[in-house]
């Protein structure tokens, strides 16, 4: 695994995602209930961006259509998604954030 | 006795009542049976990218085909079931078979109005009509679009990507008039015409009865419910088949979900009868929660998109007589009643609509120049809002 700096990840308020590439990979970083997260930012029903999405209690709804998904595991919540979406881990030190991804 | 799920009507509100079945764990037989040929698919692709030159009317496929043998799902394409018996509780398929069921689930759908122009007009419904259609725009003719709603603007938009001249025929002095309001209507016209569609409205439909051969003609004025079978069966039918908040027919065991439902909303507080993929959905996955026992109630704040050219025009909520209107920006507009929000339409404004969504089904009230003022954050508005309530 390679730790990847992510600009700006701290700076996200509540309920706000950026959308990074990070070794070739489309990832979403959300900040829900105070808390980091990063994911796939590519959906798994149809293809659009999750940080364009609706963040809520922990969860992140594609805006396509509404397929939420928990940003913890990643987990596909609700129809019209059924797959899961890949999740990152997040660290956080020395003030900045990385995002845990393989190369 | 059995335990047998019977659902008719192969689209997307059966698949997806099916799907929710076996999430819950329920383990009884599921039988799905439909008229078309096709396994379940969504229709929205149909006016939209299902047109283009590579364009593929099965995108909206729900699930493979071997998904549904694979689930224990007895999936019956080409197969129309013409009697329903709520007293035996049996349906009677056209090939005359009787199967008994525990629990019906009528997901019929609805199927376009027609006019009165012999051959030479299509209707855009299956995905067979989308590939007769997308044949048809190959040829180079020019189009002719009766009827100014969302079909017809879809296909019109499709059809000028492609190079062809268009012209819209609609009766009503503006488009969507059912659905929005007139100034956001006419930007929708405005659009159109920017996109060089010849756009004519308060247009008499009949005077094409004698159309020409040279033109396309596409036909696309509303669609009837598909409730006669429930009907025939002895259900109270009105503006589609009558459903409560958890999607129960008049008849015992048989529910409705989708198209084909006049259902009572609760967030509402009225009956609606909605063509969209949202209810397609959403209503027949909670129709499967209540056939597998757990009571639902379906109550969700309408939603609808339609793409028209770059354009993602989204809808939320029910637009009301009387509604103030607000525009937040130039993309999207507010509709309040007594300053709650009711409605909104967005241009290229997910993130708006999405919000908007929450606001109508927290019954916030908020006054318009809050939601007009681009200086004040939507998100932030929504959460004071919700820590209010």
């Amino acid at each position: 695994m390679t730790r990847h700096l992510v600009e700006g990840a701290l700076e996200l308020g509540e309920a706000e995602a950026l959308a990074v590439e990070v070794a070739g990979k489309e990832i979403a970083v959300c900040r829900s209930e105070g808390q980091l997260h990063a994911i796939s930012n590519v959906c798994t029903h149809q293809y659009a961006l999750l940080s364009d999405g609706y963040i809520e209690d922990g969860t992140i709804e594609c805006p396509m259509h509404q397929a939420r998904f928990d940003l913890k595991t990643g987990a596909a919540l609700s129809a019209p998604a059924s797959e899961p979406v890949k999740v990152y881990r997040v660290l956080v030190e020395d003030g900045k954030a990385w995002v845990d991804v393989e190369p | 006795m059995t335990d047998r799920v019977v659902i008719v009507g192969a689209g997307q509100a059966g698949a997806r009542a099916a799907e929710a079945l076996r999430k819950g764990g329920f383990a009884a037989p599921i039988s799905i049976y439909g008229d078309e040929a096709h396994e379940p698919y969504e229709r929205p692709v149909l006016s939209k990218e299902g047109l283009a030159s590579n364009g593929n009317a099965l995108t909206g496929r729900v699930f493979p085909r071997p998904w549904y043998a694979q689930q224990g799902i007895d999936l019956h394409t080409s197969q129309r079931i013409t009697a329903v018996d709520a007293t035996a509780q049996r349906v009677i398929s056209e090939g005359g078979e009787s199967v008994a069921y525990a629990a019906l689930l009528l997901c019929t759908g609805s199927r376009p109005r027609k006019l009165d122009l012999g051959e030479k007009a299509h209707y855009l419904r299956t995905a067979q009509d989308c590939e007769q259609l997308r044949g048809l725009l190959a040829t180079g003719k020019p189009l002719l679009v009766i009827g100014g709603g969302f079909i017809g603007l879809e296909v019109a938009a499709a059809a000028r990507a492609r190079g062809l001249e268009v012209t819209v025929c609609e009766q009503q002095p503006t488009l969507l008039s059912r659905v929005l309001p007139e100034v956001v209507s006419s930007r929708i016209a405005a659009l159109h015409r920017e996109r060089g569609v010849s756009l004519q409205l308060e247009h008499d439909v009949s005077s094409h009865s004698r159309v020409a051969a040279t033109k396309v003609v596409v036909v696309g004025v509303g669609v009837a419910p598909n409730s006669e079978l429930a009907a025939d069966a002895g259900a109270v039918v009105a503006n589609g088949v009558v459903v409560d908040e958890y999607c129960r027919t008049s008849l015992p065991n048989v529910y409705a979900a989708g198209d084909v439902t006049n259902h009572f909303n609760p967030l509402l507080g009225r009956r609606l009868r909605l063509e969209s993929w949202q209810n397609a959905q959403n209503q027949a996955i909670a129709a499967a929660n209540n056939i597998a026992g757990k009571p639902t109630i379906y109550a969700e704040v309408p939603w609808f998109w339609s793409d028209q050219y770059d354009i993602n025009i989204q809808m939320v909520g029910v637009m009301e007589p009387g509604m103030q209107l607000v525009w937040r920006g130039d993309r999207t507009a507010f509709g309040l009643i007594d300053e709650r929000l009711v409605f909104a339409v967005g241009f290229n404004a997910g993130g708006d609509i999405r919000l908007a969504k929450r606001l109508i089904e927290i019954r916030a009230a908020i006054p318009g120049n809050k939601l007009a003022d681009l200086s004040l954050n939507l998100k932030d508005l929504v959460r004071r809002q919700a820590v209010q309530n």
